[in-house]
């Protein structure tokens, strides 16, 4: 790993800088972790490597936007993929750089990549703005296909549209609306069924601890 | 100024008496309902508080050398938790309010948890674990209100751990000589068998690991499947809680409520700590559990900024989560 410029810390993975055989490229390793078990910790990783790695590839061949595999390295859990230059989805709203108008027309185009992957079967499983790049020229890049699975299972579409609500909620409370709202409509052009997708949203959120809307009757008063 | 809390959201009934200077809490008395055998029915809590509650509240006042005449406000945890030990609680409130001409301070109970954390930790910018028998909760203070990054999407860490513990037969008690049955359990075992380890970004899911461990248990070694739900369940919140520290950049991890005592999480949560250059700050085992303190010093907090209610709108509230509570006096 010589000649690599370290360039972010992840929650599971380091993730480098530098070139694989003359191609700008980024170098992502996942990392052990001191308080797993080894067993475990082996398993998740070596697992996480190969999804991302065969994800990506399908990711692709359906038309979206993710940086292309390089090379994989599963023994020590890294894979080498294309630089993709511009700057994450929750930097971009954290600098106010857009208006509602704005808002609403990134959540239109995270609600057609989302869509798309869904139409390909696959479930992103960590859907939020930190995983979502935006290039100058206005392309939407998904990354960090760690927790992806193949699946056809309204329910796994579900969850992606879940974890993105609930980032917006906690990180960026105030941009939620227009996102949302520009999320549903692009969503909907790539997803015939989207209402269904939706009520499972709900049902999943209604399954949450202490979730005021799951009490039916007013016998508690 | 001096605040009586009352708490009976769950299987504890305990009243405590805070001021707001040093050494702010005066006294903190609580009685815990213990069913001899299966879990807590709710109509037996029930009938547990108020048997025990004028004892409680007349301790209280005793140990703190208050009269209930100093007393400036009434707090009451009114959510979330289980509606007939919630109102037992309700009762006692209204009726001393009442009768003393108190105000009423409404409080929720996790925010009650995540204040005690603060004043006896001393933490000032944390990441905080909410982790009891009813909640699992990671969250941050953020423009008003506590923001929830990660829950448990069924049931609580605590929860599993102690419906396992027990439908195995190695509880109750659930806690032997500070440590919990599962870690005692744990300790004797370290074959890692393969149980569902479920984290959908930041949430996580534990009602397919406790099925799963059931199961393992008929067939597993005992010590080797309480080592592996352990490892598992507390991985997953670990991975939860990492994810939200690199997403927030925060130095300090809080760690709140009853299964904060737990000494095989504090390890791992240091270990995971180091690697981020963070600190752990751990709420003191007398305010881990549920307790009438935390609920008075949330209570004196609120009453400071207003937040009182009328007793005839004072409703219980069993599903009031924490991210629906404006806290004012963090501004």
């Amino acid at each position: 790993m010589e000649g690599l410029r370290l360039i972010k810390r992840g929650a599971e993975s380091v993730i480098y800088e530098g070139y694989f055989l003359g191609i700008h490229a980024i170098f992502k390793k996942r990392v052990s972790k001191s308080y797993r078990d080894p067993k475990l910790d082996k398993e998740i990783n070596e697992q996480r490597t190969m999804y991302e790695a065969r994800t990506i590839y399908s990711v692709l061949k359906a038309g979206i936007n993710a940086p292309a595999v390089l090379f994989v390295d599963l023994a020590n859990f890294t894979i080498v993929m294309e630089f993709v230059e511009g700057a994450v989805v929750r930097e971009y709203i954290d600098g106010r750089k857009f208006d509602e108008k704005g808002l609403r027309e990134l959540g239109e185009k995270i609600g057609h990549v989302a869509g798309k992957l869904h139409k390909a079967g696959i479930a992103h499983g960590d859907l939020t703005t930190n995983n979502l790049i935006l290039k100058d020229n206005g392309e939407l890049f998904v990354i960090d296909f760690g927790l992806s699975k193949r699946t056809n299972d309204v329910e796994d579409f579900a969850t992606d549209v879940h974890v993105l609500l609930r980032s917006l909620e906690s990180v960026h409370p105030e941009a939620k609306d227009p996102l949302f709202e520009g999320f549903i409509s692009g969503y909907s052009i790539e997803i015939p069924n989207y209402k269904e997708v939706i009520d499972t949203v709900r049902e999943i959120r209604m399954r949450g601890r202490y979730v005021e809307e799951r009490r039916s009757k007013a016998s508690d008063k | 100024m001096l605040v009586l809390g009352i708490e009976s959201t769950a299987h504890t009934f305990g009243v405590g008496i805070v001021t707001d200077e040093r050494p702010y809490i005066l006294s903190n008395i609580r009685d815990t309902y213990v069913p001899k055998s299966g879990g807590m029915k709710p109509t037996d809590l029930a009938r547990h508080h108020a048997t025990v509650a004028a004892d409680v509240v007349s301790q209280a006042l005793k140990e703190a050398s208050v009269s209930i005449k100093d007393v400036d406000h009434i707090a009451v945890a009114l959510g979330p938790g289980i509606g007939p030990a919630l109102r037992v609680g309700a009762v006692v409130a209204r009726t001393l309010a009442l009768k003393f001409d108190k105000k009423l301070v409404p409080v929720n109970h996790g925010i009650g948890h995540i204040e005690i954390g603060y004043l006896t930790t001393g933490a000032k910018d944390p990441l905080i674990l909410y982790l009891s028998g009813g909640n699992t909760i990671i969250t941050t203070f953020y423009e008003g209100r506590f923001r929830v990054f990660g829950e448990t999407l069924d049931i609580a860490l605590g929860n599993l751990i102690d419906v396992f513990s027990r439908e195995v037969g190695l509880a109750p008690p659930y806690v032997v000589n500070g440590k919990h049955v599962i870690d005692i359990c744990a300790d004797q075992g370290g074959k890692l068998i393969d149980l569902p380890y479920v984290v959908k970004g930041q949430d996580m899911s534990y009602s397919g690991l406790l099925t799963a461990s059931l199961k393992a248990a008929r067939k597993y070694d005992l010590h080797d499947v309480c080592y592996s739900l352990r490892e598992v369940a507390f991985d997953m919140l670990l991975e939860a809680t990492e994810r939200a520290i690199a997403l927030t950049g925060k130095r300090e991890v809080m760690i709140v409520g009853g299964v904060a005592a737990s000494v095989s999480l504090r390890k791992k949560l240091e270990d995971l700590a180091r690697e981020w250059d963070a600190e752990v700050k751990i709420v003191p085992p007398a305010f881990a559990g549920d307790n009438g303190a935390m609920i008075a010093y949330a209570g004196l907090l609120a009453g400071k900024h207003g937040v009182f209610v009328d007793v005839e709108n004072s409703h219980i509230r069993p599903r009031w989560r924490i991210d629906e509570v404006p806290i004012p006096w963090r501004a």
